[in-house]
């Protein structure tokens, strides 16, 4: 944090502009948020005007000992492997990008980068549903390619292949992100070093090893924990090309909107149950929390032994 | 030929099917969206025979597109100029230090990301003020200071000299007016860019119209498509039609803009 300077204006005139961002920042981001935990602790509606009180942990009784072990397996299964499928994948992939789209031996890297990124501009509900034309059972393109091997799929629609396709749709949207950070990462290493390292007489391989992912490694990280985070989160592609019809894709954010706006589901069973949904919202808070530290701490372990 | 030559091979071989993969879908969409449904339905994986642009009328008219659109912009004005004005009243005085208070307010717009999600006592709020349903309402959890414009914004006034604020004010400058008149100008290709990516995540947002609103008066253009699929879920041409169409005006201002884009993106991922 810098220190306080002299203003050259007004006190006055400087908080009378800070005043509305940080109204509608308290008002509706901060409050909410807190409020979240207080609401798991009721029975409370999404229907305006029907009464409601404080249930203790009724709902939390619900969440781990009145639903179906199954199904609550199958929910944290999911978002374990979508959370991980995702990070992992989408990382792997987006730094052999980076790395072919900042190397002088490709031309035309500017289009080829415009056109991974573009599906970010595109938004969840137009990538979800150009998936869903081309990942068409019936004699879609990709089931007449696979068809070729002998193969078949039911793809969104099939239980056992349902949450793969979804982590595949997530990160063909989202690969974009990650892909510009690490150019902007790999375009601020100075050009002096990779020069130093020629003198010295360094193979490709050496380069990527010594100069290129040591310097890269914060931008890398940056990109694992937006993911982390990012990845459980996120229910959007699930919501709207599996509609959550089975338990197949069902993920922990994709619960707490199904329970909380029932808009997850083909059958009323959500019901606009808020307070039961803020508990689905707190469990999510809590698992993204102990990702996240689990992670810091592994690759802290690692820095460690190096 | 070079001893670089297996690698070039190897990395062309990746961008190839990498874009396979990121056009092939885009393409196909295209190519559905101009068949009659009978040659879809013969063969849904083949090429067009013919155009026919009847899936885009029909489309246009069946989600209600044309009523959709005025809402849509009306919505990505209204929260974007919010929005970014905000973000630069809130990050001027922020980035300057010229407030004690300055570090504790940045920290309760940082403090957000680490909070659990509060989508639920939200949509309390705004349904017991009355709001669910109205365009107020739709707009008001999509407004505010914080986020990526902030964060770029502060980093990009810290490259502003301070002396121009002095200078205004032994000029005996009002604050507002030196703000229109002197520091939104020198910010203007922050701002362009920051603009650009708040309007895109507006446009784009459906979750917030599926849960906020349900007089279909009040729609975006999403919403549109996102009816489209449930009502008329066999009928794909249609569907593609009118995907093509709410896609159409991002892809266009995509091809324009997107040095802004990515710049803005890239500010958003350093500030983590």
């Amino acid at each position: 944090m810098q220190q306080t300077v002299k203003a050259s204006f007004p006190k006055w005139a400087l908080l009378l502009g800070i005043l509305p961002a940080l109204f509608l920042q308290i008002t509706m981001g901060i409050i909410p948020s807190i409020t979240t935990f207080i609401l798991s602790f009721t029975d409370i509606s999404g229907v305006k005007g029907v009464p409601w009180k404080f249930i203790g942990l009724a709902n939390y009784k619900e969440f781990f000992f009145q639903q179906s072990t199954r199904d609550l397996l199958a929910v944290l299964r999911n978002s374990l492997v979508f959370c991980i499928g995702v990070t992992v994948i989408q990382n792997l992939i987006a730094l052999f990008i980076a790395l072919a789209l900042n190397s002088k031996l490709v031309k035309g890297r500017g289009f080829y980068r415009s056109v991974i990124f573009l599906p970010v501009v595109l938004g969840v509900l137009v990538t979800s549903y150009v998936w869903l034309n081309t990942l068409n059972p019936m004699e879609g393109p990709v089931a007449k390619l696979i068809g070729l091997f002998g193969l078949n799929s039911g793809f969104f629609t099939s239980a056992s292949s349902a949450l793969a396709w979804c982590i595949f749709t997530q990160i063909w949207m989202a690969m974009g992100y990650s892909m510009v950070i690490n150019l902007a990462g790999l375009q601020s290493i100075p050009n002096e070093l990779y020069e130093a390292g020629e003198i010295d007489g360094t193979t490709g391989m050496q380069k990527f090893k010594y100069i290129t992912f040591p310097l890269l490694w914060p931008t890398i990280n940056v990109n694992i924990m937006l993911a982390i985070i990012g990845s459980l989160q996120s229910y959007q592609v699930i919501l709207f090309t599996t509609g959550g019809r089975n338990m197949a894709t069902q993920t922990l954010s994709a619960r707490v909107v199904f329970f909380a706006f029932n808009i997850n589901s083909g059958s009323g069973a959500g019901a606009m149950r808020q307070g039961y949904g803020a508990t689905w919202a707190m469990i999510l808070f809590i698992f993204i929390f102990a990702a996240t530290l689990i992670y810091q701490r592994a690759v802290k372990r690692r820095e460690e032994i190096q | 030929m070079s001893r670089n030559f297996p690698l070039k091979v190897l990395i062309y071989t990746f961008i190839a099917i990498l874009m396979i993969v990121y056009l092939f879908p885009l393409f196909y969409a295209l190519n559905t969206s101009v068949r009659t449904k009978l040659d879809y339905m013969s063969n849904p994986s083949g090429l067009a025979k013919s155009i026919h642009l009847e899936n885009y009328v029909e489309a246009f008219k069946k989600a209600n597109l044309s009523a959709y659109v005025g809402n849509s912009i009306f919505y990505m004005a209204v929260c974007t100029t919010a929005s970014i004005l905000m973000a630069i009243f809130l990050a001027f005085p922020l980035s300057r230090g010229y407030l004690k208070i300055g570090g504790f307010i940045l920290g309760l717009f940082l403090i957000s990301m680490f909070l659990p999600d509060g989508t639920i006592p939200q949509f309390q709020i705004l349904l017991r003020l009355g709001l669910y349903d109205t365009r107020l309402g739709y707009m008001i959890g999509m407004i505010g200071g914080g986020g990526t414009p902030l964060l770029m914004f502060y980093v990009y006034i810290k490259g502003i000299p301070r002396d121009f604020d002095e200078a205004a004010s032994i000029d005996g400058c009002g604050y507002f007016k030196y703000m229109f008149r002197i520091m939104i100008p020198l910010m203007k290709p922050a701002i362009a860019s920051m603009t650009i990516i708040t309007a895109i995540g507006i446009w784009n947002d459906i979750i917030r119209a599926i849960i906020y609103l349900s007089n279909k008066k009040l729609y975006p253009i999403t919403r549109g498509l996102y009816v489209f699929r449930g009502q008329y879920q066999v009928d794909m041409t249609q569907q593609m039609a009118a995907l093509i169409m709410v896609a159409a005006p991002l892809i266009i201002m995509y091809a324009f803009l997107q040095r802004y884009i990515i710049d803005g993106v890239v500010a958003g991922g350093i500030k983590a």
